[in-house]
């Protein structure tokens, strides 16, 4: 974390197990802030959700490519996470689809409920109050803001 | 062990002995349900009271052993709170039920 400006930036590399590394650096961090424990718990699968995407769809679930975590408490404090990959980028159908659409109901008797495509995305939706996506010079970024409040 | 069986009567019990059960943690579950899948008995209870954190990751590998099993009653004990509240977002406790015990997924009316 960079004292001075209260941020916390860290570069890693992907892997199955990042995620874990990322929500152990970045979750005492959150606690730091004094953030209220249900905010930190939601935000963490968010974090965690956001990371196994870049392993899984930015690098295609290949290890060692470089990702950066960067976290802070925005002046009117907001919670701000953002995740940089430097792989294949997420297309605007991905992130239409995800707005357009909530979680299906599950019916016992219709498989087709039960294993739900992208709900790693729509969880991230629904427990943060913003979510944007921007890809610039080949560095694509996943930013979500929370209410801190 | 990441993982406990115990048969029960008619019941099989997998305890989960992992506090974060996600994209690490599932491909093993998985691995741990072909193991045992022909086996299974008639309930299928998954202890998840180790658990603290669940992805969703952890929840398609659930969801994975409901498909896989599909004429086996599942349910989920002593979930902790981010459990039940990913559950409970996702909707997938309308499918899954969870039991605060063991004995109360096992009684007659669960």
């Amino acid at each position: 974390m960079d004292v001075s400006t209260g941020t916390f930036h860290k570069q890693y590399l992907s892997s199955l197990e990042a995620s874990r590394e990322v929500a152990e650096d970045i979750v005492p961090y959150w606690n730091s802030l004094g953030l209220d424990e249900s905010i930190v718990g939601q935000m963490e699968l968010c974090l965690v959700e956001v990371v196994n995407n870049v392993f899984e769809h930015a690098y295609g679930n290949r290890d060692g490519d470089k990702f950066e975590a960067t976290s802070y408490l925005s002046s009117a404090n907001v919670l701000i996470v953002e995740i940089s990959d430097f792989g294949q980028s997420m297309s605007n159908d991905v992130l239409e689809d995800l707005l357009s659409t909530d979680f299906v109901e599950p019916v016992a008797d219709d498989p087709e409920t039960w294993l739900q495509s992208r709900r790693g995305l729509k969880i991230i939706q629904q427990l943060s109050d913003k979510l944007e996506y921007f890809s610039h010079q080949n560095r694509n970024t996943l930013r979500l803001e929370r209410s801190a409040s | 062990m990441q993982f406990d069986i115990i048969e029960k009567g008619q019941y099989t019990i997998v305890q989960v002995n992992e506090g974060r059960f996600d994209a690490k943690l599932a491909p093993a579950f998985r691995e741990q349900l072909e193991q045992i899948k022909g086996n299974v008995r008639t309930h299928l209870v998954l202890d998840l009271g180790e658990v603290r954190f669940m992805d969703s990751s952890g929840l398609g590998a659930v969801m994975g052993a409901y498909k896989m099993l599909r004429n086996t009653k599942i349910s989920i004990v002593n979930p902790q709170k981010p459990v039940t509240d990913l559950l409970k977002l996702t909707r997938m406790d309308k499918l899954i039920l969870s039991h605060p015990t063991i004995e109360d997924a096992l009684a007659p009316t669960a």
